[in-house]
């Protein structure tokens, strides 16, 4: 194999290519990054089992070939050279990065043992990057992080026509976010449970593209593989097997009171008020028209109290929520304005954003919160 | 060649294999499940039948990927992509879980179930080998039972073990045997004329010197000094003369056992440790270890040395497995049976202490042998249980 | 709420409210432990929050008697509830008033003047109660006594349970782990020789001295110093170790060339010289038969010490006895 190509884009692809090589490998070839040169590309992956990421840049390509090099390594190289066109050439078992004056010799590994990458599923349709970070950066927060529930630490992708549906939840939030995306074919109908974590770095490292492409497929051999692309990157990322909690009817059916605050000032409040308190003391918000009163803490400890303007229609309510809880959904709500629906203090509420104080509140995205429970 | 190719004398447990392999291709391509494809096998077969082998070969042929499968081939070819990384230990959907410890915990397990949770990146099936079933305990049985009870659609468990009593009843009850048997000689010794070239008389005697014993028989064909560590476990019986020299022959047995555990292991551990800083970087320009890969190193570092006490464990049992047939020949002669001795070549030593003794010498010092293999396995201190024997061998 | 309370029988470790009373810490611990495996029993992925005594915080009852969104089971063990200041006491009042479904609570007390507030309030809400009530006198301690062999399925003389209480003192831990230990390590009926063998009598000694006396054939000396070696702590598998290194002493000095250089031998037999004297004089009286039977004997009880047996102790005595007495055979 012999190819040149331009040191940036080589660092470039290497360095984003390099952030998926596990760091304890399961074995040892997993530590290398896979080099593929073909007419006209270089093809740099890595894998770690569970999420291959693959880039093809531009080269000059004079000896086609397939080999394996310690990814690590690769990338320490690649971070010192000097800004001149790179050549990369094999040489038996041994491969010599030659750049200006620079020339380095490293090993290769066994190409032949290296896993089957998974096949790339066939795109399914696009939706701006920034959009899809977004909105995976909002429902994973509510994912469980403990192995004894596996399907409780995914985020459930459901595809319906041009509407995108993400899920998650840990037992005590669940977050559901929908948004629009362009799908390839009309009438595409497609569920995916995706690893939250796996999906919330895969979704940040492809933000740099206009839109990505997300491949759900539906033929057999993607099956249980859901692929991104965006700018020329690649990942694949296995699916989780297993049946997700039905959450839709955990939304309530009406609200029997519904309030309305300025988000920015209701997430100072939050943070104030639940400092005096021990961590993760409950937070008691009363809702009255035209006020919220914020409680937290009790009795002969420091307590605090704090009161904000807030709207609200339908019945006035006292209810309880523990204040990172809230705070994420707060946070994840992302609009200027925060409104919760609440049938009682003992049922969940809703919490979703809306522009300003008149506008009518989407459901694009739902924030779902059990309360703690009030005494005395 | 084919996955099955490593399989010696295990005919019937090949054909219901690459029955279930072509059934499990026709559920992949929408068919009814068919051939005998499930989600739970268990593999039984005394030491060196090939449990593992046989479970390995099998996963191979589940992500076999070979152009001549579209031609009505048969999976399992063993060379495309799919059947070499399962057969390696490297392909993404093949999870071989292998423990050096005595047992396996509900933390392990775990962390197993939630890997068998995931959909194969292959899009084929989902393998995870546990090698050591007989080792979960209790509650990692009923860890594992969940997911055995309820698996992935395309998660495939093939769990390991000596026999099928020593799997969980829970567990055992939902899984599809696979017998393996103890290969016949012959079986052994024409697989190592065909694919390791020994010539014919090396290939039975070492055949027929360990039993069945493929990796074993392998060993001793091509390692001289394998052969010579196994006449020092022989000449044991000439040196039973008086209470000192039982007590020194008991060492050597021990030390021989030991000199052959090092020699397997001490090869392993520096083909890994190599494979594992050459993909790190350590071999690069610098010749050091990269920064953060120095526990990875060490936790290799760590796996061996509790396998090289495994390892020195079995190969003092394989050294009493030796002992026995010498034994059992020495009962063939003293009863004139017309069967061919395990340990023809040293015929002359068999015959001298078949006249020294009657048949129910012989017999109980047999027994002496197992006893001492049943107390190393209770972790008897293993020179104590080797020089009790050896007192009880010479007593007779 | 009150009459789902009621509902409950008075002894269901399922109740809502749990009042564990008293100060026999062993007691509250049984307790609180029926309780905890009464709901795992029930539901296997249940909650258990055990709180340290001090652990609780204000504010953080509401949230641990908070459901989940789906509402599983949960268990919240306040421990020594009589130190709880008023705030949280009147977080607990409040929540007795109006306990949480799926939710069991254990609230341990000491049951004096101190926190008698809450306690009242737990009681007029119909919690069930556990009496835990400090064992004082003799005669309650030896009931205990009895009542822990009894239930581990075992006898004890009269004589034995009084020893046992005499030797190990008032603290019911200390003494309930003393009956499980003895109902483990030893067979039949426990006596007041079992008893005197375990408990009294503590005194330095060591695994060699024990298989010093033994190859030395001194069975009765060997025998005592097994019983303190074993009440001070020492590994039983250090007893055979050092038991098989005796007889394979005696063994290969016994094999050895007659005439050799001490010098010589001692390397051959890797013992240093002075050890080489003790062992000549051990050997005296030794036949090989001897040392094939005490050798297997040792190997029994190595194996029978490593888990292959049920009665570790037992087969380290026979073993000693066996090497002490084989000796002249």
């Amino acid at each position: 194999m012999k190819f040149r190509v331009e040191r940036d884009v080589l660092a470039d692809a290497v360095a984003w290519t390099a952030r998926s090589l596990p760091a304890r490998p399961a074995v040892p070839v997993l530590a290398g990054l896979l080099l593929e040169a073909d007419g006209g590309t270089l093809t740099l992956s890595s894998f770690d089992y569970e999420v291959s990421a693959r880039v093809g840049i531009e080269a000059e390509v004079e000896d086609e070939g397939r080999i394996l090099v310690s990814g690590r390594l690769l990338a320490d190289i690649c971070r010192s050279l000097p800004n001149r066109p790179v050549e990369v050439s094999t040489d038996g078992a041994k491969v010599a990065v030659v750049c200006g004056s620079a020339r380095f010799t490293l090993p290769t590994l066994p190409v032949e043992d290296y896993p089957a990458l998974p096949e790339m599923p066939t795109a399914a349709g696009s939706v701006a990057g920034d959009v899809f970070a977004a909105a995976v950066a909002q429902v994973a927060i509510a994912a469980g992080r403990d192995d004894t529930l596996p399907m409780l630490t995914g985020v459930r992708i459901e595809i319906e026509g041009d509407t995108v549906t993400l899920a998650a939840t840990d037992r005590y939030r669940l977050a559901v976010r929908t948004f629009l995306w362009k799908p390839d074919q009309a009438g595409l109908s497609s569920i995916a449970l995706v690893p939250a974590k796996t999906l919330n770095d895969t979704a940040k490292a492809l933000t740099n593209g206009d839109s990505i492409q997300i491949a759900l497929a539906g033929d057999k051999l993607g099956e249980g593989m859901i692929g991104f692309e965006g700018a020329g990157r690649r990942t694949t990322t296995r699916l989780l097997e297993g049946e997700f909690p039905k959450y839709r009817a955990l939304f309530p059916d009406g609200a029997a009171s519904v309030a309305t605050v300025e988000t920015a000032p209701f997430v100072d409040a939050v943070k104030r008020v639940s400092l005096v308190a021990e961590r993760n003391t409950p937070v008691r918000l009363t809702f009255s028209d035209g006020r919220l009163v914020l409680e937290a803490g009790s009795g002969d400890e420091a307590q605090a109290s704090e009161a904000l303007d807030a709207s609200l229609t339908g019945d006035e309510i006292s209810i309880a929520f523990n204040p990172a809880f809230l705070l994420d959904g707060l946070s994840a709500i992302d609009s200027p304005v925060a409104q919760l629906s609440f049938t009682t203090s003992t049922k969940p509420a809703v919490m979703t954003g809306k522009p300003d104080m008149d506008a009518e509140a989407t459901d694009e995205y739902r924030y779902l919160i059990m309360p703690v429970r009030l005494s005395g | 060649m084919t996955v099955w190719d490593d399989l010696v004398g295990q005919d019937r447990v090949i054909a219901q294999l690459r029955s279930a392999a072509v059934g499990a291709r026709g559920v992949l391509a929408g068919e009814e499940s068919s051939g005998g494809m499930t989600h739970a096998w268990l593999f039984t077969g005394p030491p060196g039948s090939g449990r593992a082998t046989a479970a390995r070969a099998f996963a191979a042929a589940l992500q076999c990927v070979s152009p001549d499968l579209s031609l009505g081939g048969e999976p399992g070819c063993g060379h495309c992509d799919g059947c070499h990384t399962s057969l390696t230990g490297t392909h993404a959907d093949v999870d071989v879980v292998s423990t050096e410890l005595l047992s396996i915990g509900v933390k392990e397990t775990r962390d197993l179930v939630r890997r068998a949770a995931l959909s194969p990146a292959g899009g084929r099936w989902q393998v995870i080998v546990l090698e050591d079933a007989d080792r979960l305990t209790e509650g990692a049985g009923n860890v594992l039972l969940k997911a055995i009870e309820e698996p992935a659609p395309r998660t495939v468990w093939m769990l390991c073990a000596p026999s099928v009593e020593d799997a969980l009843p829970t567990i055992r009850s939902r899984c599809r045997h696979v017998a393996l048997r103890t290969p016949p000689v012959a079986a052994v010794a024409d697989m190592l004329m065909r694919r390791d070239g020994i010539d014919p008389e090396m290939a039975s005697y070492a055949a027929r010197a360990t039993g069945g014993n493929i990796d074993r028989a392998r060993r001793l064909a091509t390692d001289e000094q394998a052969r010579s560590r196994r006449a020092e476990v022989l000449g044991l019986p000439l040196q039973l003369g008086d209470i000192g020299s039982c007590m020194a022959a008991a060492q050597r047995l021990v030390d021989a056992a030991a000199a052959d555990a090092k020699e397997i292991t001490a090869e392993l551990d520096a083909r890994e440790t190599e494979e594992l800083r050459n993909a790190l970087g350590a071999n690069g320009p610098g010749g050091r270890l990269p920064s953060g890969t120095a526990g990875v190193v060490k936790e290799l570092e760590n796996r061996q040395k509790k396998r090289a006490t495994r390892t020195q464990r079995d190969c003092l049992d394989l050294a009493l497995v030796d002992l026995t047939a010498f034994y059992r020949d020495v009962l063939t002669v003293q009863l004139g049976a017309p069967v061919p001795l395990d340990n023809e070549q040293v015929r002359p030593s068999v015959d001298r202490v078949a006249r020294a003794g009657t048949p129910e010498d012989t017999l109980r010092r047999i027994e002496a042998i197992l006893a001492c293999r049943e107390a190393i396995d209770a972790n008897v201190a293993p020179l104590l249980a080797v020089e009790a024997m050896a007192l009880t061998l010479r007593a007779g | 709420m009150l009459c789902v309370m009621a509902r409950k029988a008075a002894d269901d470790p399922l109740a809502p409210v749990t009042l564990v009373v008293g100060p026999e810490e062993l007691l509250v611990d049984r307790a609180v432990s029926a309780v905890t495996r009464a709901v795992r029993a029930e539901d296997p992925e249940a909650d258990i929050r055990d709180l340290a005594p001090g652990a609780l915080q204000p504010g953080m009852l509401t949230e641990l008697t908070s459901p989940s969104l789906f509402g599983e089971r949960k268990v919240i063990v306040v421990r020594a509830a009589h130190d709880l200041g008023t705030d949280l006491v009147n977080e607990l009042k409040a929540y007795l008033g109006a306990p949480a479904d799926e939710v069991v609570l254990v609230i341990t007390h000491l049951g004096g003047p101190k926190g008698k507030a809450l306690l009242d309030a737990a009681r007029k809400a119909g919690a069930r109660e556990v009496a835990c009530a400090k064992v004082t006198k003799a005669g309650d301690r030896l009931a205990l006594v009895k009542t822990e062999f009894r239930t581990a399925g075992r006898s004890v003389t009269e004589d034995a349970a009084r020893a046992l209480v005499e030797a190990v003192g008032n603290d019911l831990r200390e003494l309930a782990a003393a009956c499980s230990q003895l109902a483990a390590d030893t067979d039949g009926v426990i006596d007041e020789e079992i008893v005197a063998r375990y408990y009294t009598g503590r005194a330095e000694t060591s695994s060699f001295d024990v298989a010093d006396k033994a190859v030395e054939g001194r069975a009765a000396e060997a025998l005592e110093q097994l019983r303190w070696a074993l009440s001070v702590g020492v590994a039983p598998v250090l007893v055979t170790s050092a038991l098989a290194q005796g007889v394979r002493n005696i063994a290969r000095l016994g094999g050895a060339p007659r005439g050799a250089r001490p010098g010589d031998l001692a390397r051959e037999l890797g013992m240093p010289p002075w050890k080489l004297d003790r062992v000549r004089q051990q050997m005296r009286g030794w036949t090989p038969d001897g040392i094939v039977r005490a050798l297997q004997a040792v190997a029994e009880a190595d194996a029978a010490v490593k888990g292959g047996g049920s009665d570790p102790a037992y087969a380290l005595e026979k073993a000693v006895v066996t090497v002490a007495t084989v000796r002249n055979t």
